[in-house]
């Protein structure tokens, strides 16, 4: 079973707590999170009592937007990209990570759909967590990082999606086979009536490519059941402690120091060192 | 950091929603920059601007518009496009420039090139009209305004019937349609390829209702015959009924038209989408491969070689 054909059935597939889980771990390896304790120099309002976690409020967006499989899960494109992007040792305040995943579903939304809500709307669905400028730089800030680039591929897709893909595949595979098999004893059953049948005469020509038929027929259809697909993209995707580790002080001191056009709602030391990696 | 790179030197036009500069870049070829005024836009980036980057850093084709680079400051989104100096409207509407067979016969290719590309891409333009096609300083016809562009994706999803310049709008979007395919751009190049011949719009609806009442007269209203399941169209509707019009009809319309020309004009102007021919087919038609040949680019008229001479 191709992976073409699981994303196609996938992106059917009505959205489930399967997909919203991998959605906020995602979205949660991409950055570290300092407690509120320590951010005395943060010049971005506190959060306060508006605390709600990444997957209720992942959950509220879903609900609010009636956001669609495919638009919904278009977004792991852009976390995986964001997380490439940004360095190991990146920090972020609390809700550093809705901001991230919020702005990842409004270019999904806008560049997939023919209308899609306006941030307006967004900020609405954030219960009072962001405004809308917060909204709206949080957007800017990612299609810059993305540097405009928001197409998604297939075979991205095909990647990030593997471990929703797996289990389609199998499935199906599954069926094909007990179809098969089903059509093999079929065949062998009506080639054991024909040889019976036909054995007083030539019969051993007719047997013999009958059966060739069902022995190949039987390779080809178990192949899929034996493919095993790496899983290195699932895995590396939740196990991001071990890459995220050293050097936590230096970003947070650059927060306030930071003085570009928007200031940023992720808010970190990714600019600087991105210009680092690009001159290198 | 990047805009460094560039320079804006002219002021060349002002819309609602972007400025167009003149430019040169470090290597001074010469550019134009479509500056988006998203600081304007206090909800948050504007779709069209996020398509029309999407889709021209996907395309690289000689008949669509070169995207060369984005960037942003003030505020405010910067596309760094090639720069096309005219575009197709402005021929057709200039009286005093003379068509040749082969020079629309030049531009339909070149605009069917481009459409292509973009077809087998799976991206439907969806604002093709003879504004949209700009002219290279070297005759080449270039695809350009990808703000209305989008993918076809899955079939269940529905999409919007309102896009198109009227004019240029095909029936099946005036009937509300929200399942439709690339045929909607075949069917605005038709318009365009009538445009050419005519030197007048061929289909010009003053407003959305007119718009199906003048289509219909000039190719007849669809039916369930020629157009199975017409009728189950949300905008359907049939209080005139024109009668589809005859070849000598056609023939006296287009005077100019050879038989095969007419020919492909009718294939992509069928009414049912379904029907009406894709780029692949236009592209092979009869009409490309008949004399005259379609002009080279460089050979194309265009408004400064007129003035040449005029001066002459």
């Amino acid at each position: 079973m191709s992976d073409r054909e699981a994303l196609k059935i996938f992106s059917r597939q009505p959205v489930n707590n399967d997909m919203i889980n991998y959605l906020v771990s995602t979205t949660s390896a991409i950055i570290q999170i300092k407690p509120s304790k320590n951010q005395v120099t943060n010049n971005i309002r506190p959060l306060g009592k508006n605390n709600i976690s990444l997957l209720s409020f992942i959950k509220n967006l879903i609900r609010y937007s009636n956001v669609q499989t495919p638009t919904l899960m278009a977004t792991l494109i852009y976390l995986n990209k964001l997380r490439n992007l940004l360095p190991a040792n990146a920090i972020g305040m609390e809700t550093t990570r809705h901001r991230i995943f919020l702005s990842a579903l409004i270019l999904s939304a806008k560049s997939l759909n023919d209308s899609s809500p306006l941030n307006k709307h967004w900020t609405k669905y954030t219960d009072g967590l962001l405004n809308i400028d917060e909204v709206n730089m949080a957007e800017r800030e990612l299609i810059n990082l993305l540097n405009w680039n928001v197409n998604i591929y297939e075979e991205d897709l095909i990647i990030a999606l593997q471990p929703f893909l797996i289990p389609i595949k199998s499935k199906l595979s599954k069926k094909l086979s007990i179809e098969n098999n089903k059509k093999i004893n079929y065949y062998r059953n009506s080639v054991a009536n024909l040889s019976n049948y036909s054995l007083q005469s030539n019969s051993s020509s007719t047997s013999s490519n009958y059966s060739n038929l069902s022995l190949n027929s039987n390779y080809i259809y178990t192949q899929p059941n034996k493919r095993s697909y790496s899983n290195s993209s699932i895995s590396s995707i939740s196990s991001p402690n071990s890459l995220r580790s050293s050097n936590s002080n230096n970003s947070i001191s650059s927060n306030s120091t930071n003085n570009s056009d928007y200031k940023l709602p992720i808010n970190i030391t990714y600019k600087k060192n991105l210009l680092h990696k690009l001159s290198a | 950091m990047t805009q460094r790179k560039y320079t804006k030197e002219k002021k060349v036009g002002e819309g609602t929603y972007a400025v167009v500069y003149l430019g040169k870049t470090e290597k001074s070829r010469q550019i134009a920059i479509k500056e988006i005024k998203t600081g304007l836009f206090k909800d948050g980036l504007d779709m069209s601007a996020i398509r029309e980057v999407k889709y021209l850093q996907e395309l690289r084709h000689e008949n669509v518009i070169e995207l060369i680079d984005v960037f942003s400051n003030d505020g405010n989104l910067n596309l760094v496009l090639e720069f096309l100096p005219a575009d197709l409207e402005v021929l057709i509407k200039d009286q005093s420039i003379i068509f040749k067979p082969g020079d629309i016969k030049s531009w339909l290719l070149m605009t069917l090139r481009g459409i292509h590309h973009c077809h087998r891409n799976f991206i439907i333009h969806r604002d093709l009209k003879p504004n949209n096609l700009l002219i290279s300083p070297d005759g080449y016809l270039k695809i350009a305004d990808f703000g209305l562009a989008r993918s076809l994706g899955n079939a269940n999803e529905d999409l919007s019937s309102n896009v198109v310049t009227r004019w240029y709008r095909s029936p099946e979007l005036l009937f509300g349609a929200k399942h439709y395919d690339t045929a909607v751009d075949i069917w605005s190049i038709g318009i365009i390829f009538a445009e050419l011949m005519l030197r007048t719009p061929y289909l010009p609806g003053q407003d959305d209702i007119n718009q199906l009442d003048v289509t219909f007269r000039a190719l007849g209203t669809p039916t369930e015959a020629n157009w199975p399941n017409v009728t189950a169209l949300p905008l359907y509707n049939a209080i005139n009924v024109y009668a589809p019009p005859s070849r000598q009809e056609l023939r006296n319309r287009f005077s100019a038209a050879t038989e095969k020309a007419l020919d492909l004009l009718i294939a992509m102007t069928v009414l049912d989408p379904s029907k009406r021919c894709n780029s692949t087919q236009a592209l092979m038609d009869d009409f490309f491969t008949e004399s005259p040949p379609p002009t080279r680019p460089e050979n194309l008229p265009s408004k400064n070689t007129n003035k040449k001479q005029k001066t002459e």
